[in-house]
């Protein structure tokens, strides 16, 4: 059985950690491994040098002074998950397998964004409910390779 | 007797008697004169009694002049006026052997022979010329000569005599009682069978001339006045720039004038100086065009105007002055200048209330003159009233047509809002373009809104654009920095320094401007009026306007300085209005952000909770959890009370389309069973007298429907049920399929969820009230203090946006609401996507 990789992107990082526990305890039935990233910058190096199956993301996530200079897509807090599924996107764009995504967020999303992604999670949601999707998402990626 | 007698015969008795005859013929002769003249000034007197001011006044002046031509037996009389150019005949008599030529009184003034000696020499009582001596001489004081008697009209006279069979010729100039300024004359000439005048007949004719002067003095006076207010009750009736026009040109057809011109106050980058509104002149071609180029702006320190605003008076006539002092740089024919302040208020002669300046040129030949100053000063107050009205009239509706405007503006919609701003002031303050400035947090500037497309960079060295910028990539864009700080423009000085900033034309290079994003127009000339939007006390941006529109023929091109309070008087509305609406996205904002940051802690509650869980279990896999798994139910009941508070909050605040809706497949029954989990620790407050819950819903379809807002729909709707029911009581839940509702005043078919318990009736004139924000009925007030009536208010909003509806379905218990969702929901149709 393939490990399974999951790359939850969060700048809060108690967030990451408790999903992470959640993911460990609940989803034993297949081996999953939980990567965090708590920045844009953290987030593209994790994406660019390790292979993942689910990438969550968050949308408000703060930004470095730093980060703005070098991406000027980047103004504020409010959409640097957006600016990440676009990087991430033009990443795969010629790749054979890409990683499943979906936004985790508070965040209220435009509906144009919604078709970039395979899954919208909002917060708050009960652990059961996303731990379930999670599982959905990576069991049809598995289907797939078996059918393939 | 003896004595006597010998006296008799000691003198001839002839020559006695002759000596006695001749004394008494000339005293009868003395007598009969006496009488005569005493005849004529009692008939004049008559005459004059007889006028009325009103009357028109040729036939009594043709009585006077009769008169005198018949007493004292001239061939020729005449009795005119002098007071303007034209050198006007009130009548004149004259016997068949005189002629008189045409030229004598012809106009204008300088070109006939009467207007000439009058105006030369008028300042004498009278004057009388004859050929007998050869020369041109007083007569009556044959040593004094006429001083100054210029040689040209000794030779036009000496013509003028052997032209004519004038021999005589006698001038009475008729005076200005108070004045001493001419305002007539009588022309006599070749006195029948007599060498000139008699003493006596001179002192008469002196005092009849006071008389005449008096009765054609008032006469005028109230001709005058009549005729003005004629006229200025017409322009009464016309908008500001035709009232303005016709003033003009009456001014400039009643006082001869050679150009009538009307400026208006400018305050030009804090220095006060004048623009023309609108001239009057009937100069042809070359000239005329010379006049068009050079009226429309002077410096306000050298104008006549500011000469005249220092010497505070209402009429001020400049004499003698030089061709730049003029107001002109060509040659316009006169030398002299009548300035006219029009006050806003009659007592007052601040520069503040300063509504205008008449500027009136009348001929070089005019003298100055107290009666027509007396006349403008009359009429100046009858144009004040009238610009004051106008004014008044025009401010009233501009402030009328942005209040209908402003009451038209989407204020939801805050895109909109602000480029409707810029084109309602635009509209206003009748100008070109209009562009609304924000400040950033680094005290730059940036574009807000506009009604301009394009904008450009202006080298006003060069008199080049230098680059041109698209209006659209730049408006509302806080990175696209405009105007940085210590920017020299009029923009940011007006933002800077907290004041307006008005400037007559940004291109010129005194302008103390840069231009560096300029709206691109047509015209040369740009004026600019800049001022600051203020609100919570702090300044936030500029609103500018470029250019004025060329509106009812106006002439000024430029804001004036009711334009400025007027402009001033706008920003502050319109500052209102940005106040209120960023007031109202700043608190939407915050409670978004608000409700935003909540969810996290919420998130990560849940989580943990469901982390120590599943470790008890793993721990004490055979243990009996039930008491924890309650304490783990009200722990998230109550985190689940938190968030719901702010959904609520968030759905009353962003209730304006603010987050759109996102129809998916949902299934209810799921939300229901888990909200009524949920509610497990509220519905078992009382273990001994629970409150149950019954469902019956299974047979419900999935919907398409935003699921987080139906959830909460529910959710509210669900927990006040629980909240207001008794104990031991049974709240259910019910499904029905197919019910017709009213909707909109429409019959729509819906899937109807009922929601009953026992606990409060409510009163059929509640049935709406209790959908209205913060509305609870006096009787749930009284049992649950803890509600805020926010609940079936947000639910019944949700409802609406899903074309549904919440009702009282049944006011007394089991009190019912019914939630009914369209049946065209059950599928996914391209609207609800």
């Amino acid at each position: 059985m393939t490990k399974k990789k999951i790359l939850h992107v969060d700048d809060d990082r108690l967030m990451t950690k408790s999903v992470a526990e959640n993911i460990e305890l609940y989803l034993n039935d297949y081996d999953y491994t939980v990567e965090t990233a708590a920045s844009y910058t953290d987030a593209i190096k994790k994406v660019k040098s390790q292979d993942f199956d689910l990438i969550l993301l968050d949308v408000m996530m703060s930004v470095t002074e730093e980060e703005k200079q070098q991406n000027n897509d980047l103004e504020d807090d409010m959409s640097t998950g957006i600016v990440l599924r676009k990087a991430i996107n033009e990443f795969f764009k010629d790749k054979e397998t890409k990683p499943k995504l979906a936004y985790f967020t508070a965040k209220s999303l435009d509906k144009s964004e919604e078709k970039f992604v395979d899954k919208v999670i909002s917060k708050p949601i009960v652990p059961e409910q996303y731990l379930r999707i999670i599982r959905n998402l990576l069991m049809i990626e598995t289907v797939g390779t078996t059918t393939y | 007797m003896k004595i006597l007698s010998n006296k008799i015969l000691r003198f001839s008795r002839y020559e006695e008697l002759q000596e006695i005859e001749v004394a008494y013929n000339n005293d009868k002769k003395t007598l009969q004169d006496y009488e005569k003249l005493a005849r004529l000034h009692l008939n004049i007197a008559k005459t004059i009694g007889s006028i009325d001011a009103w009357d028109n006044i040729d036939t009594p002046i043709e009585e006077i002049t009769r008169q005198i031509f018949d007493v004292l037996n001239f061939e020729y009389v005449c009795i005119g006026r002098c007071l303007t150019k034209d050198l006007k005949d009130y009548k004149y008599i004259t016997s068949k052997s005189v002629k008189i030529p045409e030229h004598l009184v012809s106009s204008p003034i300088e070109d006939s022979f009467i207007g000439q000696i009058i105006l030369t020499y008028g300042n004498r009582e009278i004057f009388v010329w004859s050929e007998q001596d050869g020369d041109i001489t007083d007569i009556k004081n044959t040593k004094n000569k006429i001083p100054n008697i210029q040689p040209n009209h000794i030779e036009r006279f000496k013509s003028y005599f052997s032209f004519t069979k004038v021999k005589q010729f006698m001038v009475i100039p008729l005076k200005h009682i108070a004045k001493e300024e001419v305002i007539g004359y009588i022309v006599m000439c070749n006195r029948n069978g007599q060498n000139g005048l008699e003493r006596m007949e001179e002192e008469s004719l002196k005092a009849l001339s006071v008389y005449i002067s008096r009765c054609i003095g008032r006469h005028l006076f109230y001709r005058y006045e009549h005729n003005d207010t004629q006229k200025i009750r017409k322009i009464h009736n016309l908008n500001y720039e035709l009232g303005i026009k016709e003033t003009l040109k009456y001014l400039y057809d009643e006082f001869s004038l050679m150009l009538a011109a009307f400026w208006i106050p400018v305050t030009d980058d804090n220095q006060p100086c004048f623009a023309m509104e609108d001239h009057y002149h009937e100069f042809k071609g070359r000239k005329e065009e010379a006049i068009e180029k050079e009226v429309g702006f002077r410096d306000g320190k050298i104008c006549l105007k500011s000469d005249a605003l220092k010497r505070r008076k209402k009429v001020n006539w400049f004499e003698n002055l030089t061709k730049d002092k003029l107001g002109f740089s060509i040659d316009i024919g006169t030398n002299q200048a009548i300035v006219v302040l029009i006050h806003d208020d009659n007592e007052s002669t601040k520069d503040d209330d300063l509504l205008g300046a008449f500027v009136l040129y009348p001929q070089k030949s005019l003298k100055k003159s107290h009666v027509v100053e007396e006349r403008i000063k009359i009429l100046a107050d009858d144009i004040k009233h009238y610009l004051q009205a106008t004014l008044f009239d025009r401010h009233y509706k501009q402030i009328e047509l942005l209040r209908e405007q402003l009451l038209g503006v989407d204020f939801n919609n805050s895109d909109n809002f602000y480029r409707e701003i810029v084109g309602l002031v635009n509209n206003t303050l009748q100008s070109k373009y209009c562009s609304l400035f924000f400040a950033n947090e680094k005290e730059e500037l940036y574009l807000k809104a506009t009604n301009a497309k394009k904008f450009t960079s202006f080298d006003k060295g060069t008199l080049e654009n230098k680059k041109n910028f698209i209006a659209i990539n730049y408006i509302n864009k806080k990175d696209e920095i405009i105007y940085k700080k210590n920017s020299r423009s009029a923009t940011y000085r007006a933002f800077i320094n907290e004041n307006t900033v008005n400037i007559y034309n940004i291109y010129s290079k005194n302008a103390k401007t840069e231009t560096i994003f300029c709206e691109v127009s047509s015209y040369e000339h740009e004026p600019v009026i800049a001022t600051p939007i203020k609100y919570q006390g702090k300044i936030r941006g500029v609103i500018r306007c470029i250019n004025k529109e060329n509106l009812n023929g106006r002439t000024i091109q430029a804001f004036d300085d009711l334009d400025i309070k007027m402009f001033e008087f706008l920003a502050q509305i319109v500052s209102k209005f940005i106040e209120n609406i960023e007031k109202d996205k700043d608190q939407r904002n915050f409670v978004n952000h608000l409700a935003h940051e909540n969810r996290t802690p919420v998130q990560i509650i849940w989580n943990d909770m469901h982390s120590i869980k599943r470790r008890i279990e793993q721990l004490a896999p055979t243990g009996n959890h039930r008491a924890l798994n309650k304490t783990f139910k009200r722990l998230r009941l109550q985190t689940e009370i938190i968030n719901n508070n702010y959904d609520n909050l968030e759905a009353v605040l962003t209730d304006k389309d603010l987050i759109a809706y996102r129809f998916n497949k949902t299934d209810l029954k799921e939300h229901i069973y888990d909200i009524v989990e949920l509610l497990e620790p509220k519905l078992q407050e009382d273990e001994e007298r629970p409150i149950r819950v019954e469902t019956q819903i299974k047979n419900m379809p999935e919907v398409y429907v935003d699921g987080r807002k139906i959830y909460q729909v529910f959710y509210n709707v669900i927990s006040n049920a629980a909240r207001y029911s008794t104990y031991d009581s049974t709240i259910k839940i019910k499904y029905n399929d197919s019910v017709e509702v009213i909707i909109d005043n429409k019959l729509v078919k819906c899937l109807e969820i009922t929601v009953s318990n026992y606990g409060i009736e409510i009163s059929a004139d509640e049935f709406d009230l209790i959908f209205k924000q913060y509305y609870r009925s006096p009787i749930a007030r009284a049992k649950n203090a803890t509600g805020k009536g926010i609940g079936l208010y947000v639910a019944q909003t949700i409802m609406m946006k899903h074309g549904g509806i919440i009702q009282v379905t049944q006011s007394t218990e089991p009190t019912t609401f019914s939630i009914f969702l369209p049946n065209k929901l059950k599928s996914k149709s391209p609207d609800t996507n």
